[in-house]
């Protein structure tokens, strides 16, 4: 069988969250570096393979998926049911569900709403009201934390994964997470995780070509 | 079980949508946020995040329509399609649950919500953007009849709760995205309760566009 194949992009962080589900299941994976940068996802060949054209994609022996937290949600479901890392206790599972929607459509939405800007518009500064609106997103998130150990429960989820993938991004721009005192103490259990260096070393590169675009710090 | 929602709201009819196709009996509790029913401490205990829809099953609750969505199917409708078991098929369904939210959705309340909240001049490389993921849907459609294969599943129900809020905005065309307008027909005429839907389209034409 032919191995599984993730279309990536260290600075992204879906793209991140997807390698990041894949370490976690300890899975042989052959990356294919797609640079969203010099625009390779627009390339004929990649949009034969998605045409919608975007990162992580995935390709297991033919059987071609995209979005981040689909994928890895597929890929505990054909590969690792049992790991634990997407429940099947239906409630359980209901609250990571409602966690990855939670980072997709609010924590990854506020903090794309704020580089996305900065990186492909010429925008220099960031507005106090996008900053408003992300620490909001960091108050829900450290208020999801409170009495759990993992934003879905005790056990870690691909929700961890895919919110650590959006975080790791912002921190690298220069917010500051100390005061969301359940969530620094979630990015800290996060550090022991397999993969948590390399998702770091790719945020790094995003936040970083972000910071080099601002006038002054976050 | 209590479902707190406004008609008008799309991903609160996705899952109206859901609960009808299922056969479920929801306790309906209309919210008003313009009155502030959201932000009330009974609310926000329930849902911090003060969103809607949420819902309130016997003390567990949960918001994100998508989630509730599967969540009905998983805990109340086990022998149904709209959620197939088939990790690949189910994946797909995932894929366009996803871009519903991510892409499609977004980009039309990028486009269109900053002109009805605060009367901002449209935007033409917004509606651009909105086009892209019309053409993307348009091709997720080519081969089969249904968003996610040839039968309806939860991604129809909440992609067509989306689609047939952007047909409302007035200089989009549905037709030019002929697979998107041939699934649209097939939705209105094949998912249960599909007047649910309308009914909210409806009330969100008369209170934002008229």
């Amino acid at each position: 069988m032919a191995p599984l194949i993730l279309y990536h992009f260290p600075p992204s962080a879906p793209s991140r969250a997807a390698l990041l589900a894949i370490r976690n299941l300890n899975l042989d994976v052959e990356v294919k570096e797609v640079n969203l940068f010099q625009k390779e996802q627009i390339n004929p060949e990649f949009i034969k393979i998605n045409p919608q054209h975007c990162v992580p994609t995935m390709d297991d022996d033919g059987f071609v998926l995209w979005e981040s937290r689909a994928i890895a949600q597929y890929l505990v479901e054909s590969k690792a049911p049992d790991s634990g890392l997407y429940p099947s206790d239906i409630q359980e599972r209901a609250l990571t569900n409602q966690r990855l929607y939670f980072d997709l459509g609010t924590l990854y939405t506020r903090i794309r709403a704020i580089c996305y800007p900065v990186l492909f518009l010429g925008e220099t500064t960031i507005p106090e009201d996008k900053k408003k609106q992300l620490q909001e997103a960091f108050e829900w998130l450290n208020g999801f934390l409170e009495g759990r150990k993992w934003v879905a429960g005790d056990n870690l989820t691909i929700a961890d994964l895919s919110i650590l993938a959006s975080i790791a991004s912002i921190i690298h721009v220069g917010a500051d997470i100390s005061e969301y005192k359940n969530l620094a103490a979630w990015y800290e259990n996060c550090k022991s995780l397999p993969g948590f260096e390399e998702n770091d070393e790719g945020a790094k590169v995003f936040g970083g070509a972000v910071k080099g675009k601002l006038k002054e710090g976050f | 079980m209590d479902f707190y929602y406004s008609a008008g709201s799309a991903p609160c009819r996705s899952v109206l949508l859901t609960a009808k196709a299922l056969g479920i009996e929801l306790n309906l509790k209309s919210t008003n946020l313009m009155a502030g029913e959201h932000l009330t401490p009974e609310y926000l205990k329930m849902n911090p995040q003060h969103t809607i829809p949420t819902l309130n099953d016997h003390g567990f609750s949960l918001w994100e329509s998508r989630a509730i969505m599967v969540y009905l199917v998983e805990k109340y409708g086990k022998t149904s399609s709209l959620y197939p078991t088939d990790v690949q098929r189910r994946a797909v369904v995932n894929q366009r649950l996803y871009f519903d939210m991510g892409t499609l959705y977004q980009r039309f309340s990028e486009y269109f919500y900053p002109q009805i909240f605060a009367k901002a001049p449209a935007d033409p490389e917004k509606l651009k953007r909105l086009e892209e993921a019309f053409g993307f849907l348009n091709t997720f459609l080519e081969g089969s009849k249904y968003a996610a294969g040839d039968s309806l599943t939860l991604a129809d129900l909440a992609l067509v709760a989306t689609v047939s809020t952007i047909e409302l905005v007035k200089e989009f065309d549905i037709n030019k995205y002929p697979k998107v307008a041939a699934w649209y027909k097939l939705c209105k005429e094949t998912v249960p309760g599909y007047d649910i839907n309308q009914a909210g389209v409806d009330e969100f034409k008369a209170k934002f566009l008229s």
